[in-house]
């Protein structure tokens, strides 16, 4: 069966068509949102680091 | 040799099992009116590619369109009073107030536990009422699964009774979707100007849309894990996604309407649309999960109106918002086991959906369950199995015990989303109160579902009941139109009076109300705001009493102020037709195909003002389209046959023929018709030969009787029906010894104790009879009784003046008085219990002051073309005269 998440782009704000593929979707989608979320962590530690240089 | 063919044959006709797997997908309240225009725009892919690989319909619903009561007849097979889920809520067992309807008031067996009992495998998602979740054999999640009970996700715990099996609730939770979560991505396809309009995203129908959409995509996520990491052979999963987004916006739907908002109709006017694309979408993913074993029924409880249909206000009375639901849903069904042709088909009903799986299934299908499988669009003839009942089907059904209990929390936050979209009233405190208006209301659903199911007489005491515990006026108009059903005209007149009574007293407290508060106060608006339905009550039982020209002013004066019904267009037009006005009559019946475009009865009733108005043409076309909706009308094939004769297309109306008698064996006139086309235009001598036959011999001939008490005008109808053009069957036209005008007599009727045989002879004619010997006819022919009837004291003047004797109204004999009452109860009891009498109650009286009137009436019951005028020159001045004295 295709795996229809690695053709759907998702992106941290997601869209009807990441709903739309389901239980696939949703955990893929929430992998990319927490991935997001934890990039802008360590980006903004880093800017604090920086900053704090 | 022979009788192994024939018993080859037999097995092919047995029931056998067709789908390997069945999937129903439950779209609540999907609609063909907004889904065709997408499909037309190719904006529902999925759902075309369904269609046009197997079959398509309108799916009807019952009544009242309220879903949990829907849906669990679609999972049962049976109406609410037997199944048990009567509405939106229910008492607290402890006597607490209300909560929403749950699976534990269900009473019967739904399908997924008649699977359990095979050792199917099920898997049920959100149906509506599933929670608290049954031990089926296989999972189930409950409707309470995707409702957010807190504000923030974390927070949000899973309640006991909603995963069935207890050990896949951790499993299951994750797939739930908080309204947190849903983002602005997301909403922007169903409200574009949030992007730009910051206020907007505050508004609270974008919170209801957000909602929705994490209520939706939940169960689509929990759905689709289930089905690719379980084994099943029937899954259920149901959305009310869509029902819930026309709710919230149907309103600011295109086009615009006159007192919408211009700025909320651009804000809010995508809202349908997107939901049903997001619908769309999710059906593209599903069908990718299954394979080509599954058989797919997708369908709606009931519709939505999405045009002029649209009510202007919601009725504040409760289940108010089901006033937006139309009486047709969808049904889409492929597969194995179903035709792969892309048909429409016709005739589904809701309650045909438990059937149709098991027929499907090659499993039997309770006696008791009161639909039907939808069979004619299985791809195999096959003849279904029946067992008495499910219920009596030993076996673990995983069906719950009494004693199961449910999370009241999660059951009160859904309580809150029914008062937030209106079918239910917010608590108050005084909810001993609510809870037995609660029960009243409940009983009036369930008298209703009896209606629908044509159980009137179960319905009656229902209604008499809640109607006199609370004099609500919404029971009172159901009571009444449930007698008039069943022509108890006295109860029906009765009811009327006491209507009246409680407007008036209504509309006294309302005018207090308006007094003391603020008279724009929208909840001052009176619950019973039906226009004129007293009116439309009336016009209906005039009409039903053969008094069409009191009627119909009524009735015009109905419509005037309810456009939009139906059922007012469709009885103001079969006055016109009775009275062969056939323009007005044909205006009123478009009126009602602007209603309903598919509506089978307008569609036959214009193509019969068409036809008698020798536009035979475009009458053919109607008549086509009426059976497109439905092909079980005898009638309307029969007046096919007519406008294909006329223009000379024979051989097809002789088809159209022969279909009306196959639904209608004793359908006499069919008969001659196809006598006449096989001997004149077909050359057929044998297919002649064999209508001749009927004909002559059958035994469903049909005879036209006239009856009545002595001096209720009997002969003079004979008279007008001879004029009229109707063969009789009289010993001779002489007048009688005692009267100037003829008797109208055939003497051998009145030896019908011992001697039938004249009544081949009487076949299609008219005879007189006197009401006593009515019950001696033998049940092998069909009768069309014209029984006339008088005031009974004013005819009992009547005889003593024709026997020379004094006569007042104080000097009448009372034995015989109450002996003619009694012959009438009599006669009346009788024609009740045989299906082979038809029975046309001509008031003298109406005769005498509405004589054209009266003709047109009693042609139009005969079916036959009788001139109307001459009939009415028979009633002279002379009976006029007698009348007054």
């Amino acid at each position: 069966m295709e795996d229809k998440s690695k053709i759907v782009q998702i992106g941290p704000q997601g869209s009807l068509a990441v709903l739309a593929l389901g239980s696939v979707g949703l955990k893929k989608w929430r992998e990319v949102v927490r991935e997001a979320q934890e990039k802008e962590a360590q980006s903004k530690k880093k800017d604090g680091e920086e900053t704090s240089k | 040799m022979r009788r192994k063919k024939k018993k080859l044959n037999q097995r092919k006709k047995m029931a056998k099992k067709l789908a390997n797997k069945i999937l129903v997908i439950g779209w609540d309240a999907a609609e063909w009116s907004i889904i065709e225009p997408l499909l037309q725009q190719g904006k529902m892919p999925a759902l075309q590619r369904l269609m046009n690989e197997g079959v398509y319909g309108r799916l009807k619903t019952l009544d009242p369109p309220l879903s949990p009561m829907l849906w669990t007849s679609i999972a049962t097979g049976v109406r609410a009073d037997k199944h048990g889920v009567c509405g939106f809520v229910e008492p607290i067992p402890t006597g607490e107030g209300l909560r929403p309807v749950t699976s534990t008031s269900r009473k019967v067996k739904a399908i997924w536990n008649m699977f359990t009992q095979e050792n199917l495998k099920s898997n049920v998602v959100a149906w509506w009422p599933s929670n608290p979740v049954e031990e089926i054999n296989g999972v189930m999640v409950s409707n309470l699964y995707q409702v957010a009970t807190k504000a923030a996700r974390e927070d949000w715990k899973m309640p006991d009774g909603t995963i069935h099996p207890k050990e896949k609730e951790e499993e299951m939770m994750e797939f739930r979707v908080h309204p947190h979560e849903i983002t602005l991505n997301m909403v922007v396809p169903f409200v574009p100007n949030i992007v730009e309009d910051i206020e907007l995203r505050k508004d609270k129908r974008v919170a209801s849309v957000i909602k929705i959409i994490a209520n939706a995509a939940s169960v689509h996520a929990a759905s689709t894990h289930l089905m690719e990491n379980t084994e099943w052979d029937f899954m259920a999963v149901y959305h009310d996604a869509i029902d819930h987004f026309c709710h919230t916006a149907m309103r600011y739907h295109p086009p615009l309407r006159k007192h919408i908002d211009e700025k909320e109709f651009e804000n809010f006017q995508h809202v349908v649309e997107a939901g049903y694309q997001f619908h769309d979408m999710m059906l593209e993913r599903t069908l990718e999960l299954i394979d080509d074993q599954t058989t797919v029924i997708l369908l709606s409880d009931h519709g939505f109106y999405s045009d002029h249909r649209r009510p202007l206000q919601i009725p504040k009375e409760p289940s108010g918002p089901a006033a937006e639901h139309s009486p047709y849903g969808v049904i889409v069904m492929k597969g194995p086991g179903i035709k792969n042709t892309g048909e429409e088909i016709t005739g589904a009903s809701v309650i045909d959906i438990t059937p149709t799986i098991l027929a499907l299934s090659g499993l039997p299908i309770g006696s008791d369950m009161e639909g039907k499988a939808l069979t004619y669009a299985f791809s195999e003839d096959i003849q279904p199995e029946f067992i008495p009942s499910w219920e009596e089907r030993e076996g673990f059904s995983g069906m719950h015990d009494k004693n199961a209990v449910e999370d009241p929390w999660a059951a009160q936050e859904a309580l809150q989303q029914l008062v937030e979209l209106g079918y239910i009233e917010a608590m108050d405190d005084n909810k001993l109160e609510q809870v037995a208006k609660a029960k009243l209301e409940s009983d009036y659903y369930v008298a209703r579902n009896m209606i629908d199911g044509g159980r009137l007489k179960e319905a009656i005491p229902v209604l008499e009941q809640i109607f006199a515990e609370s004099s609500v006026i919404r029971y009172g108009q159901r009571l009444a139109f449930a007698y008039l059903s069943l022509k108890r005209y006295d109860k029906v007149a009765e009811i009327i009076a006491r209507l009246k009574e409680v407007e008036k007293t209504d509309l006294e407290d309302l005018k207090k109300k308006v007094q003391e508060k603020n008279p724009e106060d929208p909840f001052l608006n009176k619950e019973f705001e039906e226009p004129n339905y007293l009116d439309f009550i009336e016009g209906l039982m005039l009409l039903a009493l053969n008094k069409p020209g009191k009627a119909l002013p009524l009735l015009e004066n109905v419509q005037q102020k309810n456009p939009n019904s139906l059922d007012v267009a469709l009885n103001i037009a079969k006055i016109h037709k009775l009275r062969k006005s056939y323009s007005k009559a044909e205006k009123q019946y478009i009126k009602a195909l602007a209603i309903d475009e598919r509506n089978a009865i307008a569609h036959h009733g214009l193509g019969i003002c068409l036809l008698r108005q020798n536009k035979f043409e475009i009458a053919i076309d109607e008549f086509l389209s009426a059976l497109e909706s439905n092909f079980y009308m005898p009638s309307v094939h029969y007046h096919l046959g007519e406008a294909l004769y006329k223009v000379g297309d024979f051989s097809e109306a002789a088809e159209a023929f022969e279909v009306a008698i196959h639904l209608a064996p004793g359908m006499t006139k069919a008969h001659k018709w196809l006598f006449e086309i096989y001997t004149d235009k077909l050359n057929d001598t044998q297919k002649a030969a064999k209508h001749k036959e009927f004909l002559d011999h059958n035994i469903k001939g049909e005879i036209v009787v006239v009856t009545g008490l002595p001096k209720t005008g009997s002969s003079l109808m004979m008279e007008m029906l001879q004029v009229g053009g109707m063969p009789i069957l009289v010993d001779d036209l002489e007048p009688s010894k005692n009267a100037q005008k003829k008797s109208m007599e055939f003497a051998k009727v009145n030896l019908i104790q011992k001697d039938t045989t004249w009544m081949l002879d009487a076949r299609g004619k008219a005879v007189k009879m006197i009401v006593q010997l009515l019950n001696y006819l033998p049940p092998d022919y069909n009768y069309k009784v014209i029984q006339m009837n008088r005031d009974i004291s004013e005819l009992m003047m009547s005889q003593q003046v024709h026997l020379g004797k004094k006569a007042t109204p104080d000097t009448l004999p009372l034995k015989l008085f109450n002996n003619y009452l009694s012959q009438l109860n009599k006669l009346n009891t009788w024609i009740e219990a045989q299906p082979n009498v038809q029975v046309l109650k001509v008031e003298f009286d109406d005769l005498i002051e509405n004589p054209i009137e009266q003709s047109e009436i009693i042609a139009d019951f005969l079916g036959e073309e009788l001139d109307s005028n001459s009939m009415a020159k028979v009633i002279n001045t002379e009976l006029i005269k007698i009348k007054k004295k």
